[in-house]
């Protein structure tokens, strides 16, 4: 929180605005004094000049060296009776990407000389495991066209002895020479039985599937594990993959609109609407596609139930000739090709299918952690990493906030407007506080620039280590909509500063408020 | 804090909004009322009002703290002459007006330097909601200059301050890659006459279905 009010609760604050803030680094001196708001193995050192650190943001921020590390995964997970071992479908997996991943570990950190082969290695299992070499996978990374390292943990369970009801994934990573990264957890996953074969509930959100959520798409031949293949994009065209798997935004589509044109729409899938499915990383899509329940290899074209999670579904492509049973997305081999249908001549409500054209449905999650080391001056682990959800800003006129919310955060941490740290209050491990820098914090030009000025937001260690956001911040010029009338008195000094002490009684008592939270 | 505020009443009965003040408390001469029958009710039920408010209030600081504390708070009226209002009714009043502004995140009215754009004027114009930005907050340049000819911003019109806002850059992306999303149709190996792609579809349809 307030570092100043911490070390001092009985020395009058000061003044809190933008425009006398403290120096940071005095700051800092009294929180390494006060020794209770960072933790000890982040701690800065001191006698580190702010104008370094100021310099190495910049640099990070323009060479732009950051590491990412993203796990996608299932919502949700089937549980394994017995001796049974469903491996979770489809596979838990990690890619690593940025450019900080191709930078030559400084001396002492590196591997050897002539050294061959990756140089992270990791581990997933499921948080709460023992850890051991049963309960964990080793994931081998290799580099792929598109220079993303990618790993995959395809024996992954849960046993019917585990209670719960959800869990993590854990994926511990390391860099060859001993250095740690960490531990990165996945999002949640809800552990379920089997998939429901009663008519899903709309109340039961964590089982059905709305528009706009991330699915992944896999058809098994004759139930058999082994003949598993996964929608993907490869190329610029959809494939039936055996290997990697995509996650798609799953989107209840318009019918008046054009194909590649159509505004997304809110609300639960439900069989029978017409859906679109978008990949979430190369944004290729199929065309809208009318999703059918399968049963018994039929595509049921009457049922208007929500879909739910692990059900076996169809797509239909609309159109075709009338009284025929119409044209489904289907696999031959690792193609994706269209299936001409029939429909069943004893019940005219269902189409018959053949078993590459039923797909089976499963929400997605992905959770991406970013950081840069190349400021940091030390070997601890860069776990656990920020994620910033949203933010919040309030305030105006002389003095402005922005709250972050989001994940692991922690008093250790400061928030930076582009190459600016910023005053930054630690509310809890999903709250960050922090003033607004003014303007002119980034230079003197915005006095004569008409033009908005935007900086990344990032998060900076006590110990250097950076983490950058997908967020940015801007300012905006506002121009003087009410020109003073020629002649008009100045407002009276006196009032002004009777104002900004007013203002500052505000600031102070908000601080407080804070630090009482 | 609401001591000192409650000294400053420039702007009025005006300033306050109507609901907040019940006329007939304030205008009707209330010595003819019977002390024995709503005297020391009358104080405790003021009482209880006031905690409630007080209460309420400080729930809203807490919700949004830096909305409300951060910015001047508008002028409260100043006691009618002859009145016979309690500070106790006035500063009811003034917490209910402050919790509705508060409520209603509207702009506040009667900024004690004119509102926005004049020095130290109050900026905001309102508040936001996580991801939504509706409304707009201004940060104010305080202390600034006279222009003079020899400024590189010498006849540009004059700043009143820098709204901020904030970009999601990743929900812009994804937003952007759905809008622009590109459509890949698959094949109909009919079509083709490419037997040996049809000939890989496994499985074909049930035979106690075709029959």
């Amino acid at each position: 929180m307030d570092p100043v009010g911490a070390a001092d609760p009985f020395a009058p604050p000061g003044p809190l605005t933008h425009l006398s803030l403290r120096d940071s680094s005095e700051a800092r001196l009294q929180i390494g004094a006060d020794g209770r708001s960072l933790q000890d193995s982040w701690t800065r050192s001191c006698a580190e000049p702010t104008t370094v650190l100021r310099e190495g943001v910049r640099r990070g921020l323009q060479q732009q060296c950051e590491q990412t590390v993203r796990i996608l995964h299932a919502k949700v997970a089937q549980k394994s009776y017995g001796n049974e071992k469903r491996f979770f479908c489809p596979p838990p997996c990690v890619y690593l990407t940025g450019p900080g991943w191709r930078v030559k570990p400084a001396p002492g950190q590196a591997h050897q000389a002539g050294e061959t082969g990756p140089t992270v290695c990791g581990y997933m299992g499921l948080d709460g495991a023992s850890g051991s070499a049963a309960e964990t996978q080793k994931l081998n990374f290799e580099e792929q066209p598109d220079s993303r390292e990618f790993g995959c943990a395809k024996t992954l369970y849960i046993s019917d002895a585990d209670k719960r009801k959800h869990f993590r994934l854990v994926l511990r990573l390391g860099l060859r020479g001993g250095r740690e990264l960490g531990p990165f957890h996945s999002r949640l996953i809800k552990v379920i039985s089997k998939p429901s074969q009663k008519k899903q509930s709309l109340k039961n959100t964590d089982l059905c599937i709305s528009s706009g959520s991330k699915v992944s798409l896999f058809n098994r031949l004759r139930s058999q594990t082994v003949s598993t293949r996964y929608l993907s994009v490869e190329d610029g065209a959809f494939v039936a993959s055996a290997r990697q798997w995509a996650a798609f935004t799953l989107h209840l589509a318009d019918e008046h609109c054009s194909e590649g044109d159509f505004p997304p729409r809110e609300g639960y899938v439900r069989y029978g609407s017409l859906v679109q499915l978008v990949c979430t990383v190369t944004g290729i899509t199929l065309p809208p596609m009318i999703i059918r329940k399968v049963a018994k290899q039929c595509a049921l074209l009457d049922v208007d139930e929500p879909i739910s999670q692990l059900h076996k579904c169809a797509f239909q492509f609309p159109g075709g000739a009338p009284g025929g049973g119409g044209t489904y997305l289907c696999l031959a081999t690792e193609k994706v090709v269209r299936f001409q249908a029939s429909l069943c001549p004893k019940e005219a409500n269902r189409a018959l299918l053949n078993d590459s054209s039923c797909w089976t449905i499963i929400g997605t999650e992905s959770v991406e952690f970013s950081f840069s080391t190349s400021l940091a001056c030390t070997q601890e682990p860069v776990t656990p990493v920020p994620l910033i959800n949203t933010l919040e800003l309030s305030g105006g006129g002389d003095v402005a906030t922005l709250e972050l919310h989001g994940e692991n955060f922690h008093a250790g941490l400061k928030v930076w407007f582009g190459d600016v740290e910023a005053e930054t209050m630690y509310r809890s491990p999903r709250s960050l506080v922090c003033v607004v820098p003014d303007v002119a914090a980034f230079g003197s030009d915005w006095r004569w620039l008409r033009t908005p000025i935007t900086v990344p937001l990032s998060l900076v260690r006590a110990d250097g280590l950076f983490y950058p956001s997908a967020f940015s911040f801007t300012y905006t010029p506002e121009y003087n909509a009410r020109p003073s009338a020629p002649g008009a008195p100045e407002p009276a000094t006196d009032a002004d500063t009777l104002l900004e002490s007013i203002h500052h009684e505000f600031t102070r008592t908000n601080f407080h408020l804070f630090i009482q939270t | 804090m609401d001591a000192v505020l409650l000294e400053h009443f420039p702007g009025g009965l005006d300033a306050f909004p109507s609901p907040y003040f019940d006329e007939e408390d304030f205008f009707t001469d209330q010595s003819s009322r019977d002390p024995l029958e709503d005297g020391d009710e009358l104080l405790a039920d003021d009482q209880a009002e006031v905690e409630v408010f007080s209460h309420q209030l400080h729930e809203y600081c807490y919700r949004d703290g830096a909305c409300l504390l951060l910015q001047p708070a508008p002028p409260a009226p100043p006691p009618p002459p002859g009145a016979p209002g309690t500070p106790r009714r006035l500063a009811i009043g003034y917490i209910n007006s402050l919790s509705e502004l508060v409520q209603a995140d509207l702009p506040l009215r009667g900024g004690v330097a004119g509102g926005c754009g004049g020095p130290g004027g109050v900026g905001r114009l309102g508040g936001d909601s996580p991801g939504s930005q509706a409304q707009k907050v201004i940060i104010c340049h305080r202390g600034t200059r006279s222009p003079s000819p020899s400024d590189p911003d010498y006849g540009l019109p004059p700043l009143a301050g820098h709204s901020l806002s904030w970009t999601d850059e990743k929900q812009l992306k994804e937003q952007n890659i759905i809008r622009t999303a590109k459509v890949w149709t698959p094949e109909d190996p009919r079509k083709l006459n490419s037997k040996s792609s049809f000939n890989n579809i496994e499985n074909e349809p049930p035979f106690e279905f075709v029959s």
